[in-house]
């Protein structure tokens, strides 16, 4: 990057022109475990369209993904899965949170579902809804392009560690 | 199909089964010998019920399987009697529901289990049982003496102590630490007589098990030697969760149960309540629960198709599809405001009335619909990939589907014409023209043309619902039910304290149970419904049509190739949110 900035007269800052593509190339990685998963399909589905925000790359392996797209119920039992899947995405890496479940638990205070995914891994931007409806998720896109084009700081997600209730997986 | 005289009382021909050939009912008090004591039943709500001695249960069922008399066991749970111990010894009850392809009846046998006592099990007797059975262990800690593997389904692997059970706080949780590793059943007869076996794993997370499945197997070259199946990623404590709400407020959790066809999973539940309240909901409501749940029947067949032709790597038939089903939803959406999960009905009736206009928008929906259908068909069964890719794969005789006790498409698929809209109508089903499509190897391809020949029923279902719409209310004004107007809440004062009482104290139906099935999507969607005349169910156990299929699923697919494992995957149209609950 550095060799090639010396050889071309930039007319913005040189980060500017990364976040700007790395927002409009989006490679989500839907993680779709339940009805806000289906809701998730009407977003990618012809009338929602999500390629239209640059985002249509969906990718199911974390090596090929930057964003984090959870959808749905996470569990007890899911929770380790989710956290070893964040863990192997590539940097930069973002988190979108779905519906009312992946974001708190949702209507489930119950002793199977983990009461928000924030509980595991560090979360960009929480949709509300169940199921939010594709609006509001592709609302959600957009607010994490700002995030994206603006450098918003991160802390939570610098600052990131894996919490000590879950093993790393070997 | 042919109808069968279901008017005779099946529980007196039971009775005589066990009184061993004399005739007299009497003296069936003499069977004790061979079957302990039996009790036989009838409740308030219709239900035949046998109570029985916990050790005399193999020989009953093998009573019941040799005598041909009931061929599904449809369900194998249990009740925790902890707040209601008075009049009783044990502290559980074990339930079991059985049902007949052939005469339609319905029976529900009990058997009483105390604290750290064992019943012996009977998946040597039903197949079906294997799966329900360890779902009662993991749930209640109930030991099934004989089971081949008695292990934890539906919560993680770390979890301690049984969650249903009434002394279990609705909101404890328990985190897990580590995904489990690759494991198999316990079975003696697996030699891999020098194969080079390679341990594969398929899910939770990858595209092919939409999300929540877990398949491990392990593989000899390009075949599945042998494989098993993890569930519980998605056990969102759906039963904890009915018992500790409401009657009313337990229905928008029935829509999480099948969210691809939500509202009939509202329908099953308040239909199972009604019947318990033993009222009947007035002629609109029922005509537009049908048009609900059939537009309902319609997408979801639209995902099932549409995902298994994506999973096997034709994503036209996605898009395409989707556009209907989106149509459907704009149909929903005005309708109620919610696209997915709608939570339309209430008990005694339907949450509100239907605009204006919107029965004709439906009929213009279903021209397009049936258009979209035509062309799926022109796109999908003629296609030379696509029948490669599934005729053959994933056959199972009618024999084997019912005693996995496959129901819905399935089953159809597999030749065997049971459905519950015509086996037991409801709603006025029975006065409808439709017809119910049969296939005969069971195979993939078959469960697909059976699910593309049922949206052309439903259509035709829908339309005559719709033209022929009964005027008047869409729900019953009993006051101890149902909330009243909101004119009336702010207009007088028995209004106003109507609405009080009963969003304070809810509903109470009478002490009692009973079972109820409606025919979802995917079969046969049992509610079993235990009260105690308080406001919320004490007990409420759902029976997911797809828990029973998938249970057959390692046995499908051992032998055969590892690409149809995800044709046979898709086409069992598995829903985690019930598979799971
Ligand atoms: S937020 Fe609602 S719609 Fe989304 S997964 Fe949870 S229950 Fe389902």
């Amino acid at each position: 990057m550095d060799e090639m900035a010396k050889s071309f007269a930039f007319t913005t800052r040189l980060d500017d022109i990364v976040a700007w593509g790395a927002k409009n190339a989006l490679w989500p990685l839907p993680y779709g475990t339940a009805c806000c998963g289906i809701e998730l399909m009407s977003v990618m589905g012809p009338k929602y369209d999500l390629a239209r925000f640059g985002a249509e790359v969906v990718r199911f392996s974390p090596r090929q993904a930057d964003l984090l797209l959870v959808a749905g119920t996470i569990t007890e039992k899911m929770a380790p899965v989710l956290v070893h899947i964040y863990e192997q995405m590539l940097t930069p890496k973002y988190v979108i949170s779905m519906g009312a479940c992946a974001s708190s638990g949702g209507f489930y205070r119950s002793y199977h579902v983990l009461q928000g995914i924030d509980k595991v891994v560090p979360v960009d931007v929480f949709v509300p809804g169940c199921p939010p409806t594709p609006e509001a998720v592709l609302d959600g896109v957009m607010t994490l392009q700002r995030m994206i084009a603006e450098h918003t700081p991160r802390p939570w997600a610098e600052g990131w560690k894996r919490p000590s209730f879950i093993k790393p997986i070997t | 199909m042919e109808t069968v005289n279901t008017t005779s009382s099946p529980l007196e021909s039971l009775k005589r089964d066990f009184a061993s050939g004399e005739s007299s009912v009497e003296s069936f008090a003499n069977s004790s010998a061979a079957y302990g004591s039996l009790k036989f039943l009838t409740t308030s709500t219709g239900d035949d019920v046998l109570e029985v001695d916990k050790d005399s249960v193999p020989a009953v069922f093998q009573q019941f399987k040799d005598s041909g008399r009931f061929d599904f066991l449809m369900d194998v749970t249990a009740v925790d009697h902890l707040n209601q111990m008075a009049g009783r010894q044990k502290r559980f009850d074990v339930v079991y529901h059985l049902f007949s392809s052939k005469t339609y009846a319905r029976l529900r046998v009990k058997a009483q289990v105390g604290e750290g006592e064992a019943i012996p099990s009977i998946s040597p007797i039903y197949r079906a049982a294997n799966w329900f059975e360890r779902e009662a262990y993991d749930m209640f800690g109930i030991h099934f003496s004989g089971h081949p593997n008695l292990t934890r389904i539906l919560v993680h692997h770390e979890f301690v102590g049984h969650p249903l059970r009434k002394d279990y706080d609705a909101d404890h949780q328990q985190h897990c630490s580590s995904a489990m590793p690759l494991h198999f059943l316990p079975d003696p007869n697996f030699k891999s007589e020098g194969r080079q076996l390679l341990p594969l794993n398929i899910g939770p997370s990858h595209p092919a098990t939409h999300g929540t499945l877990r398949v491990m197997a392990e593989v000899d070259g390009e075949t599945i030697a042998r494989a098993n199946v993890e569930l519980g990623f998605l056990h969102r404590c759906f039963e904890k969760m009915a018992e500790t709400h409401p009657y009313n407020q337990v229905i928008p959790y029935t829509d999480r149960l099948n969210y691809c066809s939500a509202p009939m999973n509202n329908i099953g539940y308040c239909k199972a309540v009604e019947r318990l309240l033993g009222v009947e909901i007035p002629a609109r409501a029922q005509a537009m629960r049908i048009v609900l749940a059939e537009l309902s029947r319609i997408i979801d067949h639209f995902v099932c198709i549409g995902a298994n032709a994506v999973d096997l790597g034709a994503l036209t038939g996605f898009f395409h599809l989707f556009t209907y089903r989106e149509m459907v939803y704009s149909l929903f959406e005005k309708l109620c405001g919610a696209r997915l999960t709608v939570s339309m009905t209430r008990i005694g009736g339907m949450a509100q009335d239907a605009p204006e206009g919107w029965f004709d928008d439906v009929l213009e929906t279903c021209k397009k619909i049936s258009e979209g259908v035509d062309q799926l068909d022109g796109l999908l069964t003629g296609n030379k990939i696509w029948q490669q890719r599934t005729q053959g794969v994933g056959k199972i005789s009618a024999e084997d589907a019912i005693a996995w006790g496959y129901t819905g498409p399935c089953l159809r698929a597999a030749g065997v014409g049971l459905d519950l809209r015509r086996a037991q109508p409801y709603y006025g089903y029975d006065q409808l023209d439709f017809k119910i499509p049969v296939g005969t190897t069971g195979d993939v391809f078959d469960r697909y043309l059976v699910r593309v020949a049922e949206m052309r029923e439903s259509l035709k279902i829908i339309e005559q619902v719709c033209k022929n719409m009964p005027s008047g209310d869409y729900t019953i004004r009993d006051k101890s039910i149902v909330l009243p107007e909101k004119s009336e809440v702010y207009g007088n004062i028995e209004g106003l304290m109507n609405h009080f009482m009963l969003v304070i104290k809810g509903l109470r139906p009478p002490v009692g149970d009973l079972y109820d099935a409606t025919e979802a999507a995917n079969g046969e969607l049992g509610f079993y419904l235990v009260s105690d005349g308080s406001g919320r169910p004490y007990r409420l156990k759902v029976r997911p049509p797809c828990f029973a299929i998938y249970q057959s699923f390692p046995d499908q697919i051992t032998g055969g190739l590892l690409a149809d494992v995800i044709a046979i995957l898709g086409s069992m149209n598995l829903i985690a949110g019930e598979l799971d609950r």
